[in-house]
């Protein structure tokens, strides 16, 4: 509600310039923004799960069941539960209503990560180490597992070559593993990608790969959808980013679905590797943070995918970033230390607001005086005119309008309990 | 002291309210007589449906001095009263039966507020304190420490993970409810904040002072969005959203309670009739059947205007002293209203 007031200069900072907190609570590798952008998941190396209030930048929740290091984050649409998985093997779905394990899923091998289905808290997909990648379903309350193919679509013209040959293909590309699957933002499709660059498109209700892209042919890190889904980023070992346009996965056969390329980022001179990769909130910037010694956060910008800013983290190395989905606003966690920065925009006190009759000019004005300001005019009269230049318009005090640009869904609210022990952390806020 | 305590409003309204206010008390009075005889006696006669039709429910007894405020909980079933005799009193809403007295302040109470989750309350005093409570149990959970002054307004966000906090050292304050601590002080104002308020999405606080201004505060940058100002400079006594957060309520001491449109940073309806001069008689909105702007008045009387004509629609008579503050059930056709008397009346639509 506070925007209409808010300096359109200030709302134009589109990337977030200063450093502006520091969190110490554990070493943390990994953290999520939920969606509303009020609360920000972190997973430590011991396994706990913290949950904090961006708006006080305090702890809203402790979660303890994980016994290594924490892998991935997801949060439900609601905001309500939480997905971790972690290096013990485990899946957790978190209900932050009271901080209770809803569910706690087991697999055979390491998982790489895991993301809840978007409309569904009781569905996730799980990208696993020594296994396919598994689609976990427990609507009904038992818990059942289906494994997917990594393996990339055979096209019908391939196979019609050689038979030898398509077999020792087939037999070359069962090796590949899935490291990454992350939903469409309907949830009607899974993105898969695999160690040998195929992107695999899966189709998240018949549980068959509908389409397979080669797109590079290094390990495929990241796959990341923007807010709106329109566009999406491929993080692989070759050093490249790319950005993709997201075909129309409704109403488009996916044999003609067009996966175009828009832009590739890399650093060309320094030849980097990215650890992560992220969009900003409105999809307009993708960020990235860099591998080892550089210690900084690349900014590019997505129309003509210029570099727009270098975010220099203080002393480690930045291991997870994201965008607050919400506000200019970036996390990110710092490997050493397990650090997680804050960088935001700092605006200044508009000295306008402070009194009624105050503008801000550019440049002098010369002020031309009412005829009737220096009258003295009773207080009765006065006051008679005040009132009769109230209009007669109806107001409405009890509508409520939704205004452009806010954050209008339902969100969970984690409650706030205020008798339990409270968990003691050192905290150092560098407000 | 508390905040009905005449000498204290007399001092904060200072020397330019001396010179201003023997104008008004004519006014004010004029205008009672004028609008209580013209337009709300004909209209509390005939039995026109769909004017607010309240009587007397039932007493709340108990205070020993004078109640200061008076707060319906978020889900209906309580009713919380503060008062310069030092507690806390919690009410069934139902039938108005008492529960329990939260004791602990060492001076008078001036304002509570309820969490969200009606399950806490937060009050402030004139030990300069903020204090959380646990309503069933009576248990204090936190203790807010910091203003100079008496703590002298309190409202909680509407995630209850924020209180802010205005008092007589002119500042406000926000407080990390879980951690207990100050997160950001606001140099608010150049008199004593007497009233502060959250939007419904907690983005923003609404402040009013003494000082004869309000304002507008981004809640996450502690900025100061917007200023408003009573023109003849009168201290501003309370001040609320509206329930969609589009206009401001606000009271004043030239006996006017006033709608604001913030955006346009004017005054758009002007509600007269009622007695306020001296103390902070807090105004609210009633919409649970019409939509009424409702108001204590410093004769004893409860003024229900029509929001958007500006005419008294009802009057209710029954406290014997100032009425200090009233408050409107968020689902049920119930009003509660504390006075300086000690008593608090429920009031119930007919």
């Amino acid at each position: 509600m506070n925007l209409l007031l808010l300096d359109p200069f200030a709302l134009s900072q589109e990337y977030p310039e200063n450093l502006t907190h520091t969190l110490n609570y554990g070493h943390s590798t990994c953290i999520k923004f939920n969606r509303k952008g009020d609360y920000l998941a972190s997973g430590l190396i011991d396994g706990t799960v913290i949950v904090f209030d961006f708006e006080t930048y305090g702890i809203a929740r402790v979660l303890r069941g994980h016994t290594r290091p924490v892998q991935s984050l997801s949060w439900s649409r609601d905001g309500r539960y939480l997905l971790s998985s972690s290096r013990d093997w485990k899946c957790i779905l978190w209900d932050l209503k009271d901080g209770s394990r809803e569910k706690i899923v087991r697999f055979e091998s390491a998982i790489w990560g895991a993301e809840l289905h978007p409309f569904n808290h009781q569905i996730f997909i799980a990208a696993l180490l020594d296994d396919a990648p598994t689609l976990v379903d427990f609507s009904d309350g038992t818990i059942r597992k289906h494994l997917l193919s990594s393996a990339p679509l055979q096209k019908d013209d391939e196979d019609d070559e050689d038979e030898e040959d398509a077999d020792g293909r087939e037999r070359k590309q069962d090796k590949q593993s899935t490291l990454v699957a992350t939903f469409t933002r309907s949830g009607q499709y899974i993105f898969a990608g695999t160690s040998k660059g195929w992107l695999n498109v899966i189709d998240s209700e018949t549980l068959q790969t509908v389409r397979s892209e080669k797109l590079t042919t290094s390990n495929i890190k990241h796959i990341c959808f923007s807010i709106s889904g329109k566009q999406f980023l491929v993080n692989s070992s070759d050093r490249t980013i790319r950005l993709y346009n997201t075909p129309d996965l409704t109403y488009v056969d996916p044999v003609d679905w067009d996966i175009d390329i828009v832009h590739r980022f890399q650093d060309v001179v320094n030849r980097l590797q990215w650890n992560s990769v992220a969009f900003s909130s409105n999809g307009d910037y993708v960020m990235a943070s860099t591998y080892q010694d550089a210690h900084d956060i690349y900014i590019w910008e997505t129309t003509v995918g210029s570099l727009v800013k270098i975010i220099e983290a203080p002393r480690e190395e930045i291991v997870d970033v994201q965008w607050d989905p919400n506000r200019t606003l970036v996390a990110a966690t710092g490997l050493d230390k397990g650090t997680i920065y804050v960088w935001a925009t700092v605006t200044p006190q508009r000295w306008s607001a402070l009194a009624p009759d105050f503008v801000e000019v550019e440049e002098n004005v010369e002020y031309e005086e009412r005829e009737d300001e220096f009258d003295i005019i009773p207080d009765e009269i006065a006051n008679r005119r005040k009132l009769d230049q109230e209009d007669d318009d109806e107001v409405d005090v009890v509508t409520i309008e939704r205004v452009r640009g806010e954050f209008s869904e339902e969100s969970f609210v984690i409650p706030v309990i205020l008798e339990e022990d409270d968990e003691t952390f050192d905290s150092t806020d560098s407000d | 002291m508390t905040k009905m305590d005449t000498d204290r409003s007399a001092d904060s309204s200072g020397d330019t309210t001396d010179s201003e206010l023997p104008s008004h008390p004519g006014d004010a009075i004029r205008h009672r007589h004028v609008s209580a005889s013209a337009n709300a006696r004909p209209v509390m006669t005939t039995d026109r449906t769909g004017l607010p039709k309240y009587v007397l429910h039932f007493i709340l007894e108990g205070h020993k001095a004078g109640v200061t405020n008076v707060k319906f909980s978020a889900d209906g079933k309580w009713i919380a009263t503060s008062s310069a005799d030092k507690t806390i009193k919690i009410w069934h809403a139902d039938d108005g039966e008492y529960e329990t007295t939260i004791e602990g302040h060492g001076s008078g109470i001036n304002d509570i507020a309820w969490s969200p989750d009606s399950k806490v309350l937060a009050s402030a005093s004139d030990d300069k304190t903020v204090r959380i409570w646990n309503v069933m149990s009576g248990r204090i959970l936190r203790t807010l420490r910091g203003h100079t002054n008496y703590a002298y307004s309190v409202d909680f966000n509407p995630k209850g993970n924020l209180i802010a906090s205005g008092s007589f050292d002119e500042s406000i304050k926000i407080w990390d409810v879980k951690k207990g601590v100050c997160l950001r002080t606001l140099p608010a104002h150049s008199d004593p904040v007497s009233a502060v308020h959250f939007t419904r999405d907690g983005t923003m606080i609404v402040s009013c002072s003494h000082d004869g201004q309000i304002r507008l505060w981004d809640t996450s940058t502690g900025q100061c969005l917007k200023t408003l100002i009573e023109d003849n400079n009168s201290p501003v006594s309370c001040v609320r959203f509206s329930p969609n957060g589009k206009y401001l309520l606000s009271g004043a001491l030239d006996s006017a309670v006033r709608l604001w449109d913030y955006l346009k940073g004017r005054c758009v309806k002007t509600y007269q009739g009622h007695k306020n001069e001296k103390f902070i008689c807090v105004s609210t909105f009633s919409t649970t059947r019409g939509v009424w702007v409702v108001s204590g008045s410093e004769d004893g009387r409860i003024f229900f205007w029509d929001v958007q004509t500006k005419e008294v629609v009802q009057i209710l008579d029954g406290h014997k002293d100032v009425v200090l503050a009233v408050d409107a059930h968020p689902t049920k056709n119930l009003l509660a209203s504390a006075g300086l008397d000690g008593f608090v009346r429920i009031w119930m639509e007919r």
